[in-house]
């Protein structure tokens, strides 16, 4: 079980690209911070998404999908 | 034959980081009375004081890394954000990091700018500094600008609730202003977001990126709070503003503290999302996906 501390840190701290998803009762999801790999995923889980397939289209100019980015 | 290249042709002119270095050092001077933001607290931040966004001299970073979630013209981004932020809104979706400056880690310009300039090499089409709220941390979001190389498009995701010293040292920096505009009267601003003259401040600056930069108007549309909000946030860019680029967003959650709210305990449902978008065809405006 985690301290506090740790569930304080994990809450206001990031190591690794993320996204968080919110799974709706109708099924509909709804992301924030998304990124490419996340993008390319959830659109294939629904390809009739044209928005998404634009973003994980957008994604593919990334030569590297997943950026060792955190600080 | 030898060729020697001359000296002339070596020396890299980086015109905006000479300029965004020379702004961040005033930046920081600006932290000795800090009226960054239009809440004008006059505190001491070098001396330790704090204001009411609570942040002190140093910024830290809570997250950065490329995310395809923004207006499709802008991605990908390298978006890098900052901890802390001047407004309280109740539903926040990174609350405990924009309401804590402490949240995150220490921030090297030098290494997320780094980081950016392998993302714009990997193809991110921006680089976009945001909160919280940047403005609170103009002098470390500055020492980013004058790290990053000069090709990178650059992006200020702004709640454009800045001041005209923000506004001034910002000037000719960034490419775009992607500025929210989040409640369209004060009432709701007060309750919502603990802000006061909340128009005043936020057309204000609006006015000024538009004539100084590119700017995308993005408002979040809340449960409740289309008719008192987005309808005469509509009106009023149709009459101002009627070439900006204008970002509807509908992907409300309840997040962080609305559950104070009652009206907010629930996401946009569709009757106000295709209201919504009625009201934006109806005033003509540039809507962008």
């Amino acid at each position: 079980m985690k301290s506090k501390a740790d569930q304080t840190k994990m809450a206001t701290t990031r190591s690794a690209p993320a996204t968080e998803l919110r799974i709706q009762a109708d099924g509909t999801i709804l992301t924030h911070n998304l990124t490419p790999a996340m993008a390319e995923m959830l659109s294939a889980v629904n390809p009739a998404d044209r928005l998404m397939k634009q973003r994980a289209r957008a994604s593919q100019r990334q030569t590297t999908h997943e950026l060792p980015a955190r600080t | 034959m030898i060729l020697i290249e001359s000296k002339a042709a070596s020396v890299q002119i980086r015109p905006r980081a000479r300029l965004a270095r020379a702004r961040a050092q005033a930046a920081r001077a600006a932290l000795a009375d800090c009226r960054l933001c239009a809440h004008d607290c006059g505190v001491n931040r070098l001396a330790g004081e704090q204001g009411l966004c609570h942040a002190g001299a140093e910024a830290r970073v809570f997250a950065a890394q490329a995310e395809v979630g923004d207006e499709l013209e802008l991605l990908p981004t390298f978006a890098i954000a900052l901890s802390g932020c001047d407004l309280r809104c109740s539903f926040c979706i990174t609350g405990a990091e924009s309401w804590n400056p402490r949240a995150g880690e220490p921030l090297s310009a030098a290494a997320i700018a780094a980081k950016a300039a392998a993302a714009v090499n990997d193809g991110a089409r921006t680089v976009m500094i945001l909160g919280g709220e940047p403005t609170v941390h103009l002098p470390a979001a500055l020492e980013i600008v004058a790290a990053l190389p000069e090709t990178a498009r650059l992006v200020w995701k702004t709640n454009a609730h800045g001041a005209a010293q923000a506004r001034e040292l910002l000037d000719g920096l960034f490419d775009v202003w992607l500025a929210d505009y989040k409640f369209g009267n004060d009432d709701c601003a007060e309750r919502l977001a603990v802000v006061p003259q909340y128009q005043r401040v936020v057309r204000e600056n609006l006015l000024w990126a538009n004539d100084h930069s590119e700017l995308i108007v993005r408002h979040l549309l809340m449960p409740g709070h289309v008719a008192c909000c987005w309808e005469p946030i509509a009106r009023w860019l149709a009459a101002a503003l009627p070439d900006a680029k204008v970002s509807l967003r509908s992907g409300f959650w309840p997040a962080w503290k609305a559950a104070n709210h009652p009206e907010l305990c629930r996401p946009l449902s569709a009757t106000e999302s295709a209201r919504a978008w009625s009201i934006a065809r109806g005033y003509g405006l540039q809507l962008i996906p």
